[in-house]
């Protein structure tokens, strides 16, 4: 049988066992976190510690491998012969991404590291008969004609294409590429969050499939999954979480045992019972535009093709946004409607933080940075009786700190629009031509300003 | 674990992989159904009949043995080494033994989200039981502790 045959087998749902043996003749059981797939000949395994199998496997090449089917628990046993270690290339690299962000999403930065990665010759693979009962007629989510389904995602991937070309604004781009995740490609939790390279961060600007929109919400390049794809602008896919969130946990308390400092653990961005995610980087014209992150609580949602198909539309979305932010046509001021009163008896105050820049709404934090100046200005003209506004006024506010090229404004107040959706619905930035919006509040505003 | 008590251990829910080699040094991996003490510094382990024969091939020619129970849900786990002392037909009152461990396994595992259907499709059985020494006892709870040797607690 074929290695690409049993893949599903290698994405660390189900741990694998290794067994080897010293020069003595002495054999070693030990548990196995990652087998990679690297050709049909040839396999890596991660060494995070340099243990017992690792000292063996340098003094007799030889070792033994049973994976099992994460779904049935078909079990399989790989023959293999210890080639060399690598610490630097491209295969390092690759597992070293992953282990690094199961590490900072698990809070075992530091400890659960990759040594090197062992790449090991396939000797022979076999199929343990016997093991299972026989099967009963359902057939396994991969047994579906490759084909057939490969057909199905590039009809998907068409369709989102097709979308994303006629998306007119931002905000519509954003949500199409969000709500085609779900009903595309059956990702229903996803998250996309912007670059903002003046503070290496990334700032979520909107979300599908979770209890709030979390826009505003800020990652740091290189920090934990949606970090790390920010960093090396390569899409990194986790599946199995649960199996992972085990194993390091189990090295954690290993390893606080051996007297080793850990930072607090970190909870889980988003799904706190997620089984798989893959975070894929928007990159367009070699700049990194942002990271969309897919969350699912199938341990097996996202394999290597997903990630393929997925990659591709990721790199359309990116070219859209790059496009669609730059564009700058902005519509001429007609005369506005006259602003309705507020309702009665509603009041909302704005409180500016001079010294970090933020804006908190009736004591609660709304927004900082740029937005929060953008608002800050809008509420202020907006009390001497000022109601419309355009993107290009914005753009000329030497005051708001805009970058002067890629300034990101319409992305800025996509995020300040979603921040007051979710924090003070009563006031609100509607657009009513390209580049013009109009301020509208329900309540009385009240603004105060606090060093 | 500085120290650990065996016997307590495997009482809990746990899956078992027995290291083998022939005599050209290659290593076998192997499940096992149960694995229980069998007296002082004695120990047995309980090879399944689909995949038992070709580590009792190598049991039979050098002896050289290493079991490595594990608990699933926490990976915690610890590996006996030894050499094997007698290889016989598991006993019905073994038997009996070896259902219940195999029935704290399966519920372990569908503890980490295994459904029914899958767990009854495991074949456990017949098995051959291996008796070993247990001459050393390692630490195996993944990790920079990992293959430290410990103490059995009589």
């Amino acid at each position: 049988m074929k290695l690409s045959e049993i893949k599903h087998c290698f994405q660390g749902v189900t741990p694998a066992g290794i067994a080897t043996c010293d020069a003595d003749g002495t054999p070693n059981m030990a548990l196995l976190s990652q087998v990679y797939y690297l050709d049909e000949k040839h396999v890596a395994l991660s060494c995070q510690f340099f243990n017992k199998t690792r000292r063996n496997v340098d003094q007799n090449p030889y070792a033994s491998v049973r994976l099992w089917d994460p779904v049935n628990l078909q079990p399989y046993l790989m023959q293999l012969r210890f080639l060399r270690a690598e610490t630097s290339g491209p295969v390092f690299d690759d597992m070293s991404s992953r282990i690094d962000a199961i590490a900072r999403v698990t809070g075992m930065a530091g400890i659960f590291k990759l040594l090197s990665a062992d790449v090991y010759e396939v000797l022979s693979l076999s199929v343990l008969e016997g093991a299972l009962q026989p099967a009963p007629a359902t057939p396994l989510p991969w047994a579906v004609d490759p084909r057939q389904a490969g057909r199905e995602e590039l009809r998907g991937l068409q369709m989102l294409s097709d979308r994303l070309c006629r998306a007119r604004t931002l905000e519509a781009l954003y949500a199409e590429l969000l709500a085609s995740m779900a009903s595309l490609f059956g990702a229903e939790h996803a998250l996309l969050l912007l670059h903002e390279e003046t503070c290496g961060k990334l700032i979520a600007i909107d979300s599908r499939g979770y209890d709030r929109v979390g826009a505003g919400a800020e990652v740091k390049v290189g920090e934990g999954l949606i970090g790390t794809v920010a960093h090396s602008r390569k899409p990194l896919r986790l599946s199995g979480m649960a199996a992972m969130r085990r194993y390091t946990h189990a090295v954690r308390e290993s390893a606080l045992k051996s007297g080793l400092a850990l930072a607090a653990e970190i909870p889980l961005p988003g799904l706190a019972d997620a089984q798989a995610q893959l975070a894929l980087p928007l990159v367009a014209h070699d700049q990194l535009i942002g990271v969309l992150a897919l969350e699912s609580r199938d341990p097996l949602a996202f394999e290597d093709w997903h990630e393929a198909y997925l990659a591709l539309l990721a790199n359309q979305a990116a070219l859209a946004i790059a496009m669609l932010s730059e564009r700058e046509e902005d519509d001429e001021a007609e005369p506005t409607a006259p602003e309705p009163a507020p309702l009665p008896a509603r009041r909302r105050v704005f409180t500016w933080f001079t010294g970090d820049e933020s804006v908190f709404v009736d004591g609660e934090y709304l927004i900082r940075n740029v937005p929060a100046r953008i608002l800050w200005k809008l509420l202020r003209e907006h009390a001497t009786g000022r109601r419309e506004f355009s993107n290009r006024e914005l753009r000329m506010d030497e005051n708001l700190g805009l970058p002067p090229v890629k300034d990101n404004l319409e992305s800025r107040l996509i995020l300040l629009r979603k921040r007051l959706q979710e924090r003070c619905p009563d006031v609100r930035l509607v657009s009513v031509k390209r580049g013009r919006f109009v301020l509208e509040r329900d309540s009385e505003i009240e603004l105060i300003e606090k060093p | 674990m500085g120290q650990v008590d065996i016997a307590e251990f495997l009482k809990r829910g746990l899956c078992v992989l027995v290291a083998t080699r022939d005599a050209s040094l290659s290593p076998l991996c192997v499940t096992a159904s149960a694995c229980a003490l069998a007296g002082p510094g004695r120990a047995v382990v309980y090879l399944p009949a689909y995949e038992g024969a070709p580590a009792l091939a190598n049991l039979r020619a050098n002896a050289a043995i290493a079991v490595l129970v594990e608990e699933p849900t926490t990976h915690r786990g610890i590996q006996l080494k030894g050499r094997s002392l007698a290889i016989r037909e598991a006993t019905p009152t073994e038997l009996a033994h070896v259902a219940e461990f195999v029935a704290r396994t399966k519920a372990e595992l569908a503890e980490i989200g295994f459904a029914p259907t899958v767990l009854e499709r495991m074949n456990f059985t017949p098995c051959t039981a291996v008796e070993f020494s247990v001459e050393h006892v390692f630490e195996q709870t993944p990790g920079p502790g990992a293959g430290r040797a410990i103490e059995a607690r009589p």
